[in-house]
């Protein structure tokens, strides 16, 4: 009985699933499992096909090749309004003709359920998203995150296998954006829903997520845990995605820890798929990469770390929020900007100009092999 | 108030001055020539109206036919701008067109069209006598139905074009939520689609009946003797008869009637407007 064992536990498999639209193949064969309860997002640009994946889910479009099965059953020809699911929409997609609790009422109605369970069922989850003082409203009466959470409620009140989003947030501002998220989250925690979450936007994805498939061009660059993704992402691609915006080329890696580039050694904490010493190619770096050394008068650090200084001239410097962004002109060996991070409110601001020591953060930097211009 | 905001403020009133002159002072004329006859103030000419039974019964058939081709028209326009809003985007505007084109010729000559389509030798009565055979009686020009007929092709374009510009407005994902939420397509369409469409229903409708009800060529080219409708009645009163007293008063009835029924739709929009807005 291994075979029902398995169909048990995994909710949603696709099966080398393909889209060509007029010749173009916006989605290559993709294979994904989805375990029961586990919340899942696709990531990536506009046009990587993440939207294109959710809507062969939901049955909206239908794949060219391959198979989606929902629990252990091939649904790839099922109809969308037989397959038990619920979809969050980014344009909030509320009737506008009908109360906030007619819209909720809409799904369960549609299934024909018994009054008494409908009413029931509209009073819970319209409850569970705080909004039952609004049930006699009208959508256009509502904020945006107000109507977003009516759309979450009327999708979680039909108790669908699997909860679909397309990038429900993206209309929203920061503060709401934040709000959401925690809702998204707190609702998944105590319902256990299975989901599959689309957006552009990695933290909302880093925030959500058990699983995220990062993709590019229709293809899976990454299908890995949030950690998994941060701490090694397996291509350039990827690590780009996720914060490693500084780009150092043209360097040799000597071996699995030590990157080269002029005399300058460069420690690495990652190596790309394929990387192997000998190889040529470049460094991403996050923002924390580079650690100061003698800011603010700490002298004592640069004399024990001298021989891993690596000297830079501050070319400007400004406050994030409650940190502090660095631009970095490196002129040691290397002619190299990068920009840095600091985890702290840096009073004063350094000035321009100011020279400066740091050493590079292993754990922070990747190797890819090539030039990644591919 | 800028130059800019003056200068159309300025378009606006001349509007409104060609508005006056065009269109209120003709409906007063009318109005004073049916109730002053002989330089004496009198209701007669309505009395003749209500009175006569005549009268009576070509209100009642004016009534009648552009109702019922008010209905037909917005049952099938209906269908018309559904399968034109879901064509690729690219092609609506082939479809559109297909619909306006009869328009860019003159109606009479369209409606000579319809005279061979519904004639002894048109191809209707000719498949009918084929399927029932030579003794078969069905006759089909200068008739009621001819009539309706007539009408349906002349207003269909007004009301294609308005389902179709408020079927455009609503949001497709609207569509996608209901289906997702487990509702078929049918019940999509009577839950969802009809109802945030009927605005473009009224104002379709208003439209078609207005236009119904005030023609004047279909009934002369299409219909026969007993389907004479309020404007030809209108017009033999003035020209035919010289009796302009009667003919301007049978011309205000019929403004009334259609001014009645315009605002008769436009509460019923308004009711279900309200519905959708407040509590």
């Amino acid at each position: 009985m291994a075979g029902s064992d398995i169909s048990l536990k995994t909710s949603i498999s696709l099966d080398s699933i393909t889209k060509i639209y007029k010749g173009n193949t916006v989605i290559d064969h993709i294979d994904l499992d989805l375990q029961e309860g586990e919340f899942l997002s696709l990531l990536g640009p506009s046009g990587s096909g993440k939207t294109t994946i959710l809507r062969m889910v939901a049955g909206l479009v239908t794949p060219d090749e391959g198979k989606v099965i929902l629990r252990g059953e091939d649904i790839s020809f099922t109809p969308p309004n037989k397959r038990n699911m619920g979809m969050v929409f980014q344009q909030y997609a509320l009737f506008p003709h009908m109360t906030i609790q007619e819209n909720v009422t809409y799904g369960l109605k549609a299934r024909k359920l018994p009054k008494a369970e409908i009413t029931e069922r509209v009073q819970k989850y319209l409850e569970l998203v705080d909004l039952k003082h609004l049930a006699g409203r009208r959508p256009r009466e509502l904020s945006g995150g107000q109507q977003q959470r009516v759309s979450l409620a009327r999708a979680l009140a039909v108790e669908p296998v699997v909860l679909l989003f397309d990038e429900p947030l993206s209309n929203l501002d920061v503060r709401l954006k934040e709000q959401m998220l925690k809702e998204i989250r707190h609702l998944h925690r105590k319902l256990g829903f299975t989901a599959i979450y689309v957006t552009h936007d990695q933290n909302e994805a880093l925030y959500l997520s058990d699983k995220i498939a990062v993709l590019n061009k229709g293809k899976i660059e990454q299908f890995s845990s949030p950690e998994e993704i941060l701490k090694n992402p397996t291509s350039a691609f990827v690590a780009d995605f996720f914060g490693y915006t500084n780009r150092i080329e043209n360097v040799v890696l000597m071996d699995e820890q030590t990157a080269q580039i002029g005399d300058v050694k460069i420690p690495v904490g990652h190596l790309g798929i394929d990387a192997h010493p000998n190889d040529q190619g470049f460094l991403l770096l996050r923002l924390n990469a580079a650690q100061i050394l003698d800011l603010q008068n700490q002298q004592t650090f640069m004399d024990e770390k001298e021989a891993t200084a690596i000297r830079a001239e501050i070319r400007d410097s400004r406050y994030l929020g409650d940190e502090t962004e660095l631009r970095l002109h490196i002129r040691d060996g290397i002619e190299q900007e990068i920009t840095v991070k600091l985890p702290q409110m840096l009073t004063p601001l350094p000035p321009e100009g100011m020279q400066i020591r740091f050493r590079f953060q292993a754990e922070a930097i990747c190797f890819y092999k090539g030039d990644g211009r591919t | 108030m800028n130059r800019m905001q003056r200068f159309y403020t300025m378009l606006g009133w001349i509007a409104v001055l060609y508005m006056l002159l065009m269109f209120i002072y003709p409906v007063l004329k009318v109005v004073i020539t049916s109730v002053w006859v002989n330089g004496q103030f009198t209701f007669d000419n309505y009395k003749t109206i209500f009175s006569t039974a005549i009268y009576r019964q070509v209100l009642v058939k004016t009534l009648w036919i552009s109702i019922v081709s008010t209905f037909i028209t917005l049952i099938i326009g209906y269908a018309l701008a559904n399968f034109i809003a879901k064509r690729p985007a690219k092609k609506q505007g082939f479809w559109l067109m297909i619909v306006i084109a009869s328009m860019f010729m003159s109606l009479t000559v369209r409606l000579f069209g319809w005279m061979i389509v519904l004639g002894e030798k048109g191809p209707i009565i000719q498949l009918f006598r084929l399927l029932f055979g030579e003794k078969q009686e069905l006759t089909l020009m200068f008739s009621s139905v001819a009539v309706i007929i007539g009408i349906v092709h002349f207003v269909l374009p007004f009301v294609v074009l308005n389902i179709y510009t408020t079927l455009k407005k609503i949001e497709p994902s609207l569509s996608e939520a209901s289906i997702m939420l487990g509702a078929s397509p049918m019940r999509t369409f009577w839950k969802v689609i009809f109802p945030l469409s009927l605005p473009g229903v009224y104002a379709g409708a208003s439209l078609a009946f207005s236009l119904a009800a005030s023609t004047f060529l279909v009934p002369t080219i299409l219909g026969g003797p007993k389907d004479s409708l309020m404007s030809n009645l209108a017009y033999n009163s003035t020209i035919t008869v010289g009796n302009m007293g009667l003919g301007s008063a049978i011309s205000f009835v019929l403004l009334i009637i259609i001014v009645a029924v315009l605002m008769g739709l436009s509460a019923l929009e308004r009711r279900g407007h309200h519905a959708s807005e407040s509590r």
